[in-house]
């Protein structure tokens, strides 16, 4: 992105997207700047069964519809992260009714139940990093998922969660602390499950 | 619990954020503390596995345009719901699928099949002919409808520190005349039964 047009996007020309022709451009490309770190903050916020596409459809569509009611251009980012935030929270409330086809007649075959190797594999060093960083309050995993996406940058963050670089960087420490207190955790709890299940397997 | 200055000290280093005073202070702190460096390393190693974890979650963003162009943009943001969950990992699938290079190209050799005097093939010579036959087979009965995009579940480095196993899903759209529709409800006593459903209260995305 230019110099120019970051500028744009960022900070300058507030009523850009009134005008008309430029308008369609001007939107796409704030989406292009702020998709992913919007995707992250979703991720943070978002219940687990949710699904992270259909939320970001939901935030892409609000901010075709809303975005003219966004006066200062400095606050586009703590506008589409408060947006993303009640996508998010909308998706908690949303009543799931699992549907399933039961056939009368024919030959359809029931679905093989899932594996729980195939979950067991899924459970790599990444994915236990992720799941850790989950639970941890949102006030530290908002920030901590948020400097997983590239150029985003404690200021940049700090602009985004309206807090001072100070907060996010304190908050950032802490987490990866408790991130990683949590793994060690499970890492011991691991290595004693197999320690106690190889003394009863000798005792027995 | 808060953050002591040397957590902070190492925050910054990891996220490239430190300053040369910073890592003045960090090298000091060393000399005294060796064992910072192994808390650097660590903390260096997790930060890389929750980038990547994110990493991949967040690239579904890009394949997320904004319905732009139509009035009211309802019509392109149901057509994009509908199919949203495939286009995200889609992209990933593709660069699974790249990784794995050459090796899942020849999806059918007929060469390998082997075949009757005919020319019918008899036996599978491996899993894609014999899923190639299916296909062949189950758009003649209308059963197979397409494939929809693989998605990825895990990839993961091979010991030779060359090759990569990608673990992914392959999911088959089929159609089938079924007698009715139920979803899961509760009897009398709170037991799982089926429950009668009008089929056309079934959105595209619930899952069966």
């Amino acid at each position: 992105m230019s110099e120019e047009r970051g500028q744009l996007v960022g900070s300058g020309a507030a009523d850009h997207h009134h005008h008309g022709e430029d308008d369609q451009a001007w939107l796409r490309e704030v989406w292009s700047d702020n998709r992913r770190w919007v995707a992250a903050i979703l991720l943070a916020h978002k219940p687990k069964d949710a699904e992270l596409d259909d939320l970001l459809q939901e935030v892409a569509m609000t901010l075709v519809r809303r975005i003219h009611d966004v006066r200062d251009p400095s606050k586009i980012r703590p506008w589409l992260r408060t947006v993303s935030i009640n996508a998010a929270r909308a998706a908690g409330r949303k009543r799931k009714v699992r549907l399933r086809l039961v056939p009368t007649g024919g030959d359809v075959e029931q679905a093989p139940a899932p594996e729980n190797d195939e979950s067991e594999a899924l459970k790599n060093e990444a994915v236990r990093a992720l799941e850790a960083a989950q639970r941890l309050h949102p006030d530290y995993r908002e920030p901590l998922l948020l400097r997983c996406v590239r150029g985003m940058s404690y200021r940049r963050i700090a602009q985004t969660l309206e807090l001072p670089v100070t907060t996010i960087e304190t908050r950032i420490a802490r987490a990866r602390r408790m991130v990683r207190d949590e793994i060690e955790f499970e890492q011991e709890a691991a290595t004693m499950r197999i320690t106690q299940g190889q003394s009863q397997g000798a005792g027995a | 619990m808060e953050p002591t200055n040397t957590d902070i000290l190492i925050s910054r280093i990891v996220d490239d954020e430190a300053t040369s005073k910073d890592w003045e202070s960090f090298e000091q702190l060393a000399a005294l503390e060796p064992e910072v460096w192994k808390k650097l390393a660590r903390e260096q190693r997790d930060a890389a596995n929750l980038r990547t974890a994110v990493g991949v979650a967040v690239e579904a963003a890009d394949a997320i345009e904004l319905p732009l162009g139509i009035a009211g943009a309802g019509a392109e943001h149901v057509f994009s719901r509908r199919f949203s969950p495939w286009i995200g990992w889609a992209m990933a699938a593709a660069v699974a699928l790249a990784w794995l290079g050459a090796d899942l190209v020849p999806m059918f050799n007929p060469e390998l099949t082997p075949t009757n005097q005919a020319g019918i093939s008899i036996v599978p010579a491996s899993a894609d002919d014999a899923l190639n036959q299916y296909r062949s087979v189950g758009e003649q009965e209308g059963r197979y409808i397409g494939e929809m995009p693989k998605v990825m579940v895990e990839a993961r480095a091979m010991p030779d520190g060359v090759r990569v196993e990608v673990i992914y899903l392959r999911q088959l759209l089929e159609r089938e005349v079924v007698n009715g529709v139920y979803g899961l409800g509760e009897d009398d006593q709170g037991r799982a039964t089926p429950v009668p459903i009008e089929p056309r209260v079934i959105q595209a995305s619930d899952p069966i």
